[in-house]
């Protein structure tokens, strides 16, 4: 059995102006049987400024664990059991819970895919964006509904002066991500996460949301991590893209490299399932395929999955290695291309 | 190929309570389906899409313009009651559409209830419909909530099929579902139809999927369909400016394959209440013109059952952005994403 005392050292993408930076997180979830499940493993990443990092997996991949962890808030009842998240120079989870309280919302900023759940009912969601401005920037009733306005029309919202006075329920499915949106710029955060937050919306209303997130995000020179399902957005959104499997990021690289040259089984497969052609499908999926077993310990995750499986992917859990620069992949075997 | 379903000039207005206006779901609304057919059924949220799916099954009544089935009008009575067990419908929430304390095979079984079918004959059929699914055996005595999302969208499925029908209304099957439960639930329909013959309202928004389901296309808004015809030649040959703005955004997973046009439709769907005298795409088109403003654009005919609604389309057709990223997008999966040949012999 393999023991590893050594903490992983992982090949990361070069930069010098690193926005986030997570080391080693783990995350578990308790269960009634005893064995907790492992919902995020070992994982490490950064993400610089003014850079979109798709995240793209299954769902139950720990896609949203993720997303929730990093800002110190994983879903209940779920528990980080190790790792740091460096985010301006300190730890998010050392701070007092005041402290992190300042920095959510004004620092770290996260849009969830059901933007209706997000508003308050009963206030004007001109109020609701210039409330957070107010709290978190320390500015003035009057600055922060300036501030407010002048959100609503950079998420180019059709009559932003009337829309201020408007509630949630007045608005259609794409205002009130606009709202959320702008709700979650309105601080000039350095991070924000987008928990599949175009999920919900229509083709063409999306393409818009999506021009205008990243747009706002190279303005402030934000880092964005950007979760996703649909691996399409990932490939024409994305600067760089992750892909996760299990709680573990199986593949990370630049854009070109994953989606032009990709190397895991599982990233293949998955872009496999949007190519709309079954031969091809078959090819990467074992007959037998069914859903991850979680705390495969000593393996790889995906061994039971995996077509091409060898003995060493059932003995010893692979390594994210760099395979070329600004690709890595965990895998024993990583697919060569001629 | 014979035509399964009619639709022709259909209408359908919702009063709103307390109020003299109407919402105008679907505005003279009219196609076809031949037998084994897929028509695929595209638009965005509020266009109209669902409402035209209710009309077909007599869920919705009240409608203005004919639905024919087998040549035989159908009415919101008894008679089209009976004729029902024929057309069937496949719901978007897998999970949400199965009845929580009923077991699989209950589920799938009970539309025969209905139909007044005994028993015996109710539970072969039952297993006759959980194989052509592929729902292992065990499954059938588990509740809808042991299942994951995929199997629970199979079990709608047979629950469909049982009752032997001829068309069936998918609204948007797959849009819930994990990209490899989707296109294994696409491959399946697709696999239906050839073996049975069943043909297919399909009923989506996800553009990729209806390119390489369907036979032909229908593109709503605003419960008007704007183009019909070969999904081949709308896909290729786009001539309503919605049908171009619709396809320049959908976002194929290769970072080189992008629709390319200038074409990006401002602002969303307007609300179907008092709707505009002219063009109802007029206030979000980057191409009209007076006339769209005060004149419905009539039907014109392409040739080949393709067909638009819009006074410039000879014009847009001028435009060089017809190519087909959609075919070539698959060619280049294949050779991004095949099979490393050298390993063919799957190691166990």
């Amino acid at each position: 059995m393999q023991q590893r005392s050594v903490k992983e050292k992982e090949p990361r993408l070069r930069s010098s102006t690193v926005a986030l930076r997570l080391n080693n997180l783990g995350v578990e979830f308790p269960t009634a049987l005893g064995n907790p499940v492992v919902a995020i493993r070992d994982l490490s990443l950064e993400i610089d400024h003014g850079t979109i990092l798709g995240l793209v997996g299954e769902s139950g991949a720990g896609k949203t664990t993720l997303a929730r962890s990093l800002l110190n808030l994983p879903p209940v009842p779920g528990r980080i059991t190790s790792g740091e998240c460096i985010f301006d120079g300190t730890d998010l989870r050392k701070l007092s819970e005041g402290e992190q309280r300042k920095r959510r919302g004004r620092d770290l900023s996260i849009i969830v895919p059901n933007p209706r759940s997000e508003l308050n009912p009963m206030i004007t969601v001109g109020d609701q964006i210039a409330t957070r401005a107010e709290i978190h920037l320390k500015i003035d009733r009057a600055e922060a509904q300036a501030r407010a306005l002048e959100m609503l029309k950079k998420v180019q919202i059709p009559d932003p002066v009337r829309r201020m006075k408007a509630y949630p329920h007045e608005l259609s499915g794409g205002m009130a991500q606009r709202v959320v949106i702008a709700m979650a710029l309105v601080c000039s955060p350095q991070f924000v996460i987008s928990d599949d937050a175009s999920s919900g919306l229509d083709v063409t209303v999306q393409a818009q949301i999506l021009r205008l997130m990243r747009e706002l995000a190279m303005e402030q020179q934000s880092a964005m991590l950007f979760i996703t399902r649909d691996i399409g957005i990932a490939a024409h959104f994305c600067d760089q893209v992750a892909v996760m499997y299990a709680g573990e990021i199986v593949e990370i690289g630049t854009r070109e490299n994953i989606f032009l040259r990709p190397r895991h089984p599982y990233t293949i497969m998955l872009m496999a399932a949007f190519s709309h052609n079954a031969g091809l499908r078959a090819q990467w999926r074992r007959p037998d395929d069914q859903a991850a077993p979680r705390n495969s310990q000593g393996a790889c995750s995906y061994a039971s999955r995996c077509p091409l499986a060898q003995e060493a992917c059932r003995s010893d859990h692979p390594h994210l290695r760099e395979l070329a620069l600004g690709h890595q992949a965990r895998c024993h075997f990583p697919v060569e291309r001629l | 190929m014979t035509n399964l379903l009619e639709v022709l000039n259909l209408h359908k207005k919702f009063p709103i309570t307390g109020s003299s206006s109407f919402v105008q779901a679907i505005n003279d609304i009219s196609f076809s389906i031949g037998t084994g057919e897929t028509l695929g059924l595209v638009g965005e949220s509020g266009s109209g899409k669902t409402t035209v799916g209710g009309c077909i099954l007599g869920l919705i009544d009240d409608y203005e313009g004919s639905v024919r089935f087998s040549g035989q009008q159908l009415l919101s009575d008894r008679e089209s009651r009976i004729l029902r067990g024929k057309i069937q419908m496949v719901f978007q929430e897998p999970g949400e559409s199965l009845d929580p304390r009923f077991r699989i095979g209950l589920s799938i079984e009970e539309p025969l209830l209905a139909l007044g079918v005994e028993v015996n004959e109710r539970r072969s059929r039952m297993l006759d419909a959980a194989e052509l699914v592929g729902l292992p055996k065990e499954l059938l005595e588990l509740y809808p909530a042991e299942l994951s999302a995929g199997q629970q969208q199979r079990v709608g499925i047979a629950r469909a099929m049982i009752t032997r029908p001829k068309l069936i209304v998918l609204d948007e099957p797959t849009s819930a579902l994990d990209p490899n439960a989707r296109a294994d639930i696409i491959e399946l329909l697709m696999q239906i139809q050839k073996d049975i013959g069943t043909s297919y309202l399909f009923i989506s928004h996800d553009l990729s999927t209806v390119r390489f389901i369907s036979d032909r296309v229908a593109i709503m808004y605003l419960g008007m369909i704007v183009e019909q015809g070969d999904t081949a030649s709308v896909f290729a040959q786009p001539r309503h400016p919605y049908s171009i703005g619709l396809l320049s955004a959908v976002l194929l997973p290769h970072p080189n394959f992008k629709f390319d046009t200038s074409v990006s439709l401002a602002g969303e769907i307007p609300s179907p209440i008092n709707l505009p005298k002219g063009c109802f795409l007029e206030s979000r088109c980057p191409f009209a013109i007076e006339r769209c403003r005060t004149e419905m654009p009539p039907p014109s005919d392409l040739g080949g059952g393709h067909i638009v609604h819009c006074f410039r389309h000879q014009e847009l057709a001028k435009r060089d952005d017809t190519s087909d990223i959609f075919s070539d997008f698959q060619l280049e999966s294949e050779r991004l994403l095949s099979f490393p040949k050298s390993k063919l012999d799957h190691s166990t």
